[in-house]
């Protein structure tokens, strides 16, 4: 897998490439900051680029501007996006931005290695990946009346599970029960909330059920 | 020249300068204006008004202190000279927009702000403003200053209109006396064409006395009843210093909970991890299961101690308030609220980065109060902006009876607005809801 690293921390950088390389991964550039990422995305056409939020120049939210741009010329451009604390607003734009195909995790999350890597390749493959905490800020405090309220325990679970850009299976595989049994519970979730899209398309659900929870 | 007379005139408008009695450029426009018409007006008006407020006053002062002396009555006597202190500022109100509407002379409230809080902490507030005793003082002098100029005013208008109306009268009744020593009569309408044109001189004049005593009058009122800008130069001056020295205070403060959330957590978490790989690597050979055991332990120190720094670093500067501005920094900082928060922002464009971040430690602190003491189920952050300023207010259906003491975030925050000259209010009664409101100039 062909693979662009965008990060400004070169301690960081080296690591990441490490990682990546340990896992059989090329890294065809590393770059610092957001337009030279740009550049290197147009030359190479990477499998996935991994890129850090905050860089030069703007040291702001350089990365996900570097990320939508990439993605409004390219939407199928795969990108998982890496900051050291997560946002929803930042998850929805790069959510919005194209069509599958990536991701936004904790930084932290690099230290968890397999499921880290579990990621990039989802993330390379089509799929979405958020991290449990974007999740987190939005499911836990919900109002009183909310339909949320009306989940058990195990369907919050699957709620989470399949925001954070989880297939069937995988939900299956995580929370150790049969692939019927998710599907019964993702139906009755899309019909206590009210959602449309009761299909297994990845993209599409993560980004129904993050509408969902952010505009609720 | 000119440069230095408008100087001058300006300085001494500020200190309520005699020189603007006299009204500006030629007299004979101001004459030969609705002005004296106007000022004519005032000046019965003076009287009237100062007729009336001495009535009322004695009155109402007089059946008080008569009630209070008869000391059982003194529970209506007592109140009712409050009462009469309450109508002062209304007067003083009243003064000052007629001055205004008749003179153009615009004279400010001289009223410090009474702030919120304890009805007998506002009480002595009230009584403290030496506003108010001015006022007190320009309502009383308002009855002779309005009898005089009444006089004036009558005698002016009566005088010189007779003289000029002396054809008509002599035409009508025959004959006319002219008074003064020389007791002449006139009889003739011939004989009143000097009479006519001594009025023509005194209407003249005497519409430009209108004139300077109104003035005159706006040029005391302001100088009594009007805002002294030296006091409220020198209570701003007071205010600025000791929240400077509270906002060192503060970041001192900051300083030191960094300090501590550091040295205690996280400094000891990352020995820890230190000591967890330096077994491990002593254990590698001889024990192997044993160094994984350690180096999985290690792991899991290093991503609490990445945890930790997350949020501290969070709480040191919300980079989402730097990126994207108030409202998604609101929201976000929602998400991590224990109780749910309704959030109503409505900004146009980015306040100032100091306002703004003044904003977001205000919201911050009242949530986490919220979350911490409040007992609610739900809270709202409102924030919008209007005249300049930015208002924010945050609200909860808690319990209530949220104070401020020295060592309180809520006072720590009422100097973070103030040294933005802004203000901070809580309000918070046993039993809720607690609302936390503050204004924060946008411009500078």
């Amino acid at each position: 897998m062909r693979v662009v690293i965008a990060e400004d921390s070169v301690l960081l950088r080296e690591g990441i490439s490490r990682l990546l390389a340990d896992a059989g991964c090329e890294i065809v550039a590393s770059v610092p900051d957001g337009p030279s990422l740009v550049r290197a995305v147009q030359e190479h056409q990477p499998d996935i680029s991994i890129v850090d939020v905050r860089m030069p120049p703007s040291f702001q939210d350089e990365g996900i501007r570097a990320a939508l741009e990439i993605r409004a010329e390219n939407p199928r451009s795969p990108i998982l996006v890496l900051s050291q604390y997560v946002e929803a607003e930042y998850a929805s734009d790069l959510l919005e931005s194209g069509a599958g195909s990536v991701g936004y995790l904790l930084k932290d999350r690099v230290a968890e290695v397999s499921t880290f890597i579990d990621g990039v390749h989802q993330v390379a493959q089509g799929g979405t990946v958020l991290d449990p905490e974007v999740i987190n800020q939005l499911v836990t405090h919900r109002r009183r009346d909310d339909p949320i309220g009306t989940l058990t325990p195990r369907e919050r679970e699957v709620l989470s599970l399949m925001a954070e850009g989880k297939t069937n299976a995988a939900i299956a595989d995580t929370i150790f029960v049969s692939h019927g049994a998710v599907e019964k519970h993702v139906r009755n979730i899309f019909m206590k909330l009210g959602l449309l899209h009761g299909d297994d398309a990845n993209h599409r659900r993560v980004l129904a059920v993050l509408s969902y929870l952010r505009n609720s | 020249m000119a440069t230095r007379a408008e100087t001058s005139s300006q300085d001494q408008s500020k200190l309520g300068g005699i020189h603007d009695i006299l009204p500006p450029g030629n007299p004979f426009r101001a004459i030969f204006s609705l002005e004296p018409i106007k000022t004519f007006i005032f000046l019965i008006l003076s009287f009237i008004i100062g007729l009336t407020v001495f009535v009322v006053y004695v009155t109402i002062a007089a059946t008080g202190i008569g009630l209070t002396m008869s000391v059982i009555m003194a529970i209506i006597g007592i109140p009712l000279l409050g009462a009469l202190l309450l109508l002062v500022p209304v007067i003083g109100w009243i003064e000052r927009e007629r001055i205004g509407l008749f003179t153009g002379f615009e004279i400010a409230s001289p009223y410090r702000e009474v702030p919120d809080g304890k009805i007998g902490d506002r009480a002595i507030a009230f009584l403290s403003d030496g506003a108010l005793w001015r006022d007190l003082l320009y309502s009383l002098l308002l009855f002779p200053i309005g009898l005089a100029q009444f006089v004036i005013g009558v005698v002016g208008f009566t005088v010189p209109v007779s003289l000029i109306i002396s054809p008509y009268l002599v035409y009508a009744f025959g004959s006319l006396n002219v008074g003064g020593a020389a007791f002449t009569t006139v009889d003739t309408p011939a004989e009143t064409i000097p009479l006519v044109l001594l009025g023509l001189v005194l209407g003249l004049a005497t519409a430009y006395i209108f004139i300077v005593l109104a003035r005159a009058h706006a040029v005391f009122a302001r100088w009594l009843i009007g805002p002294d800008e030296r006091r409220a130069l020198a209570e701003r001056v007071e205010t600025l210093s000791e929240t400077r020295s509270r906002m060192v205070g503060v970041s001192l403060d900051d300083r030191r909970n960094i300090e501590r959330d550091i040295h205690d957590s996280t400094q000891p978490k990352l020995v820890n991890l230190a000591m967890s790989l330096g077994m491990a690597k002593e254990k590698i050979d001889s024990d192997p299961q044993r160094a994984r055991e350690l180096i999985d332990t290690a792991h899991n120190e290093a991503r609490e101690v990445l945890a930790e720094i997350r949020n501290l670093v969070r709480g040191l500067h919300p980079s989402i308030l730097t990126d994207r501005g108030l409202e998604a920094a609101i929201r976000s900082l929602s998400g991590y609220c224990a109780v749910p928060v309704q959030i109503d922002v409505n900004l146009g464009e980015r306040p100032p980065e100091a306002v703004e971040t003044t904003a977001y430690y205000i919201i911050a602190e009242s949530l986490t109060n919220v979350a911490k003491h409040s007992q609610a189920t739900e809270a709202r952050v409102m924030v919008r902006v209007e005249n300049g300023n930015l208002l924010i207010e945050i609200e909860d259906d808690g319990i209530g009876g949220a104070v401020r003491t020295p060592a309180s975030g809520l006072s720590g925050l009422q100097d973070r607005a103030a040294a933005l000259d802004g203000r901070l209010t809580i309000s918070s009664p046993v039993g809720g809801p607690t609302r936390i409101s503050a204004r924060l100039p946008c411009e500078s």
